[in-house]
C-alpha cells in the first residue's frame, strides 16, 4: 500500500489517513484469517475418509459467510482419492442437502442440529464441538487451532487421521 | 578421554574450495537472477515442507499479503506453527533458511523409539549421540564428542539451558515429556552471532507446545525390561485469551551395562513436574509463565584411583549422585518477533563426589524492526548472572568454594533482500563481554538464493566461541593412574595423572565456512545438503607441565609420579565433511528418509613450553561416518511401523568398533485416542559401547510396551 508523505496534510487529512490505514490493515488480517482458517479446513479434510463412494467432495457454505471467498479457493483440489467442489448456498436450509463437509462459519452448531451420517460440520463459534459440531476452528490471541468432536466423528462413520487427532487442541469424546 | 591422544594434521585443497563458497553461490544468484524470466512456473508446495529442512512457522500477520494458494498448500503442521525459528530468531520458513537446519516434528517424535530428548536427536543427520555413562551423554555436531565439550547450545523455547559449571548441559536433566514437544529445531554449524558463546558446532532449540494446544488430559506409560516412565498433563483453556497446562513425568532405567549385557549397578530416576501458562491480552502480545520442578537421583559406577599408593590401581565405587532444578520463566512477546524474557534456575547436582549449587538469573530483550522493505533488523541485549557454590571431594576439588560468572551481550543482524524472494544477505554479529574470558565477537555473513521454486542454495562464513567451563578454570581433577608399560607411561612407576584447571584459559573460536543445497527432486522427494570446513584456534588442551616423585612416609624412595597438567589453548585444528540427506515416498504406505554425514577433522599442537600437549577434547572421539535409514510404513488405518537402522563409524582409532543399531516400533492404534506400540532399541547386539570410558558402559538392548491417550 503506497503512503502519502504527511508534509502536504492538515492535522485533520492526517488522523483521517491513518484512520482508513488502520481500518484497510483490519480488513487485510480479517482476510487473512479467513486465508488460513480455509487453508486448515483443507488440510484438515485432506486426512478425513468420507464414507460416500462418488468422486467429489462437496464443501457447502452459505454465500454470506466470511470465510466463503477464501473457501472457494478449494474447488478442484484433490482431497485424497476425490476432489472438493465448493458449494454456495442462499441460506442454512440449503447445507443440509448432498454437503460432505458444511462450513457454518460463526453460527452456532446446535443451529444447524446433528449432522448426518458421512457428513463433517465444521464452525468456529465458542464450544462449537461441545455443542455437536465435528470440528471446531478456535481463536486463542492472533493464532487459529482447531477442536475436533470425536464422537461426531464415529457417529458421522468419519475416519479422522491419527496425524490430525494428534494436531488438535482439543479431542472431546 | 585420553590426555595422550595422537597428533594428526593435514593440508588439503578443501580449505580453498570451502573458502570459495561464498563466491560461488553468488555466481548461482548471478545467472539465476539474469534467467529470472525463465524460470519455472511456481508448483504446489510439497506435502509437509518440513521432510528436509523443518517447519514454515506462520501467523495471520504474517500471512497477511500471501495468497490462498501458498497457504493451502501448506501442511497442516506448518499452518500451526506459530514459534520463531533458530536459525533466524524470527518467524522463517526452515527451507528459506541459511543454516544446515533439520527440525523433528510432533508426528516423528510420536512414531520414535526414543525415551529421551538425547534418543530422538539420534535421528538428526550429522549428529553424533554417545551415552557415557548413566547420566553423562555427549551430543555433538561436527566434532567434539564429550561430556566436557559444551560447544552446542542448547534451549528450550528459547531459553538457554546452559550450564557453565560441570558440563554444558546435564542431558539427564532435561526431562521435558515427549508428548508436550512441538518439535525441535536442530541447527549445525555456529550460531553464535545470534546466539551468543558456545553456540560453535550447533544450536539445539526444544519447543513446547503452548498450553492451548494441549487441552484434556494426555498419559503416556511406558514399561520396558530396562526402562520405565509415565508423563501425564492436564491443559484448559480458561477463555478466549488464557489457557493453561499442569504437567508432569516419571522415568526410571537400569543404566548401561558391561560387554556381557550384565547391569553394571547404575540405576536412576528422576520426575518433573511443572504449570505453564498462556495469556494473550491482545491480538499482538503473549505472555507465558512457567514454573517447573526436577528431582533425580542414581547410582553410578566410577573408577576410583586407590588412597593407598602402595597398592596403586582403581577401585570401582558406585557413587549416590542427586541433582534438582526449579525453574522460574517470563516471557512477553509482541507481534511473535519482539520479545522481552526473564527466567531464572537455582539448581543442585552432585557428581564425582562433588557437588555444585548454582543460581542464575537471565534476562534478554528483542525486537525485530522493518523500517524499509528491504532491510529486515533483529537487535537484541541480554544479560546474565550465574553464581555457583562449590563442594569439593578427593576426586574433585576446587580452587574457589564459590563464583561469580557475568555476561553481558548485544546482538545486531540484518536480513538484505538483494533480489526479492530470490537472493538475501545476512550480515550481523553478537558482542559479548564476560567476567573470565573478557571481550568476545562473533560475526556472520550469510547468503541465500532462491534459484526456482524447487531449489535453494546458501552460504556463510562465521565466527563463534566457546568459552571455557567453570571446571576447566577452577578445579583439581585426579583424572587416573597409568600403570608402568601402559601406553603414556614409559617411565617405572605409577603416573598419577592430575588436572588443575586455568583461571587464564582463553575462549577457543571457530571460523566456518559453510554451503548449502536443498530442493525437490521430484513431487515425491526432497534433498538437502551442507557442506563445511572449520578452522579452529585456541583449542582447550591438558598440558602436561611437570612431573614430580611421590614419596609417602617412612619409604626412601618414590612410590609413584605425579603427572601435572593443567588447561592451556595450545591446539589449532580444522574439520570439514558434509550432512546429506534424501527424503521421500518409496511408496503410498512406504515413507524413507536416508542420510550420510561425514567428518575428517584433526588438531595440532602449538609450540609450547609444555612436556606434553594434549586435546582436551580430541576429534577422534567422533565417528568419521554415520549412515542412517528411517522408514515409516503405514500397514493399515490402524497399524503401523517404523524401522530406524543407523550406522555409526569407529572412534579413538578403532578401540570402539563401527556398529549399527537397529530401532522398531510398532504402533497399533486402537480408538482414535488411544494407541499401543511395542518399541524395541539396540536390537542387533546385546551391548554396544558409544565412547571410552571408564568403567566402560554400554547400551543395552532394550524393549519396552507404550500406551498413550488422550481423553
Amino acid at each position: 500500500m503506497a503512503m502519502a508523505r504527511p508534509g502536504g496534510m492538515n492535522r485533520r487529512h492526517l488522523i483521517l489517513a491513518i484512520g482508513l490505514a488502520l481500518l484497510g490493515a483490519g480488513e487485510a488480517r480479517a482476510e487473512a484469517g479467513a486465508d488460513l482458517s480455509a487453508a486448515l479446513i483443507y488440510n484438515i479434510i485432506r486426512f478425513v475418509e468420507f464414507p460416500d463412494t462418488s468422486s467429489t467432495l462437496r464443501l457447502c457454505v452459505r454465500q454470506g459467510d466470511q470465510l466463503a471467498n477464501a473457501l472457494r479457493q478449494l474447488n478442484g483440489r484433490p482431497a485424497g482419492r476425490l476432489q472438493v467442489r465448493v458449494v454456495t448456498t442462499e441460506g442454512m436450509e440449503g447445507l443440509h442437502g448432498s454437503c460432505d463437509v458444511v462450513v457454518i462459519g460463526g453460527t452456532p452448531a446446535y443451529s444447524f442440529g446433528r449432522p448426518a451420517a458421512g457428513q463433517m460440520l465444521i464452525g468456529d463459534t465458542e464450544n462449537f464441538v461441545e455443542s455437536g459440531g465435528t470440528v471446531g476452528l478456535i481463536r486463542f490471541g492472533r493464532q487459529t487451532r482447531f477442536a475436533i468432536n470425536a464422537t461426531a466423528v464415529q457417529r458421522s462413520k468419519l475416519r479422522v487421521s491419527s496425524q490430525v487427532m494428534q494436531l488438535a487442541a482439543k479431542v472431546i469424546r | 578421554m585420553s590426555f595422550f591422544s595422537q597428533f594428526r594434521f593435514g593440508r588439503r585443497p578443501l580449505a580453498r574450495t570451502a573458502a570459495c563458497a561464498l563466491a560461488l553461490v553468488g555466481l548461482i544468484a548471478a545467472a539465476s537472477v539474469g534467467a529470472q524470466s525463465l524460470a519455472a512456473p511456481v508448483p504446489a508446495p510439497p506435502k509437509g515442507d518440513n521432510a528436509a529442512a523443518g517447519v514454515a512457522p506462520l501467523t495471520d500477520a504474517d500471512a497477511n499479503g500471501e495468497n490462498g494458494d501458498k497457504l493451502i498448500g501448506m501442511s497442516l503442521e506448518d499452518l500451526l506453527a506459530q514459534e520463531v525459528t533458530s536459525a533466524a530468531k524470527k518467524p522463517q520458513k526452515a527451507s528459506d533458511s541459511a543454516a544446515a537446519i533439520y527440525v523433528i516434528t510432533q508426528e516423528d517424535i510420536r512414531r520414535s523409539s526414543a525415551h529421551t530428548i538425547p534418543d530422538l536427536l539420534r535421528m538428526v543427520p550429522g549428529i553424533d549421540v554417545a551415552d557415557i555413562n548413566n547420566s553423562y551423554v555427549s551430543v555433538s555436531a561436527r566434532g567434539f564428542t564429550s561430556q566436557f565439550a559444551a560447544n552446542m547450545l542448547v534451549m528450550v523455547d528459547g531459553a538457554s539451558t546452559f550450564s557453565s559449571s560441570l558440563s554444558g548441559i546435564f542431558w539427564d536433566q532435561a526431562l521435558v515429556p515427549l508428548q508436550d514437544i512441538e518439535r525441535i529445531e536442530v541447527i549445525r554449524g555456529p550460531g553464535g552471532s545470534l546466539w551468543g558463546s558456545n553456540a560453535v558446532s550447533g544450536i539445539i532449540n526444544i519447543i513446547t507446545k503452548q498450553s492451548v494446544d494441549t487441552q484434556g488430559v494426555r498419559a503416556s506409560i511406558k514399561a520396558g525390561n530396562r526402562q520405565q516412565s509415565a508423563e501425564l498433563s492436564f491443559g484448559h483453556q480458561a477463555g478466549d485469551n488464557l489457557s493453561y497446562r499442569i504437567y508432569g513425568n516419571v522415568r526410571r532405567n537400569d543404566g548401561l551395562v558391561d560387554q556381557s549385557g550384565n547391569s553394571l549397578g547404575s540405576d536412576w530416576l528422576g520426575g518433573l513436574a511443572g504449570i505453564r501458562a498462556d495469556f494473550a491480552p491482545t491480538p499482538n502480545d503473549t505472555v507465558v509463565t512457567q514454573a517447573e520442578l526436577t528431582r533425580g537421583q542414581l547410582h553410578e559406577p566410577e573408577e576410583v584411583i586407590r588412597a593407598n599408593l602402595l597398592n596403586p590401581g582403581y577401585d570401582l565405587v558406585v557413587r549416590d549422585n542427586r541433582f534438582a532444578t526449579q525453574l522460574g520463566l517470563l516471557r512477553w512477546s509482541h507481534k511473535a518477533s519482539d520479545d522481552f524474557d526473564l527466567y531464572f534456575t537455582h539448581s543442585l547436582r552432585t557428581d564425582f563426589g562433588a557437588r555444585v549449587e548454582r543460581s542464575m538469573g537471565d534476562v534478554s530483550i528483542e525486537a525485530h524492526i522493518r523500517a524499509i522493505p528491504t532491510h529486515d533488523l533483529n537487535i537484541g541485549v541480554s544479560g546474565r548472572i550465574a553464581h555457583d557454590l562449590l563442594t569439593g571431594s578427593p576426586v574433585l576439588s576446587f580452587s574457589q568454594k564459590s563464583n561469580t560468572d557475568r555476561w553481558v551481550t548485544a546482538y545486531i543482524q540484518d536480513d538484505i533482500s538483494l533480489v526479492p524472494d530470490r537472493l538475501r544477505l545476512t550480515v550481523g554479529t553478537k558482542v559479548e563481554d564476560n567476567n573470565f574470558t573478557g571481550f568476545e565477537i562473533q560475526p556472520n555473513a550469510r547468503l541465500f538464493l532462491r534459484a526456482n521454486p524447487r531449489l535453494a542454495a546458501w552460504a556463510s562464513i562465521s565466527r563463534a566461541v566457546r568459552t571455557p567451563l567453570l571446571l576447566q578454570r577452577n578445579d583439581n581433577y585426579q583424572y587416573g593412574v597409568l600403570m608402568p608399560g601402559e601406553p603414556g607411561n614409559p617411565a617405572p612407576l605409577p603416573l598419577y595423572q592430575v588436572l588443575a584447571g586455568n583461571p587464564q584459559s582463553k575462549a577457543e573460536n571457530v571460523l566456518a565456512y559453510e554451503l548449502g543445497v536443498r530442493g525437490q527432486i521430484s513431487t515425491h522427494w526432497a534433498f538437502d545438503f551442507s557442506a563445511f570446513y572449520n578452522r579452529y584456534d585456541h583449542l582447550m588442551t591438558a598440558d602436561l607441565t611437570s612431573i614430580t616423585p611421590i614419596f609417602i612416609p617412612n619409604i626412601p624412595f618414590p612410590v609413584g609420579l605425579s603427572g601435572n597438567f593443567t588447561t592451556a589453548n595450545n591446539m589449532k585444528g580444522h574439520g570439514k565433511g558434509f550432512e546429506i540427506l534424501l527424503k521421500g515416498d518409496v511408496t503410498n504406505w512406504w515413507e524413507a528418509e536416508a542420510s550420510w554425514s561425514y567428518l575428517d577433522a584433526t588438531e595440532t599442537a602449538y609450540p609450547s613450553r609444555a612436556i606434553a600437549v594434549a586435546a582436551l577434547i580430541p576429534f577422534d572421539a567422533t565417528p568419521a561416518h554415520q549412515l542412517r535409514l528411517r522408514s515409516r510404513f503405514k500397514l493399515s488405518n490402524s497399524f503401523s511401523m517404523n524401522a530406524d537402522v543407523h550406522y555409526v563409524g569407529a572412534v579413538a582409532h578403532g578401540v570402539i568398533p563401527a556398529h549399527t543399531d537397529l530401532a522398531l516400533r510398532a504402533e497399533y492404534r486402537v480408538t482414535s485416542g488411544m494407541d499401543i506400540s511395542l518399541i524395541g532399541n539396540n536390537l542387533l547386539k546385546k551391548a554396544t559401547a558409544e565412547v571410552t570410558y571408564f568403567p566402560q558402559n554400554y547400551v543395552p538392548r532394550t524393549v519396552a510396551l507404550q500406551l498413550r491417550s488422550r481423553f
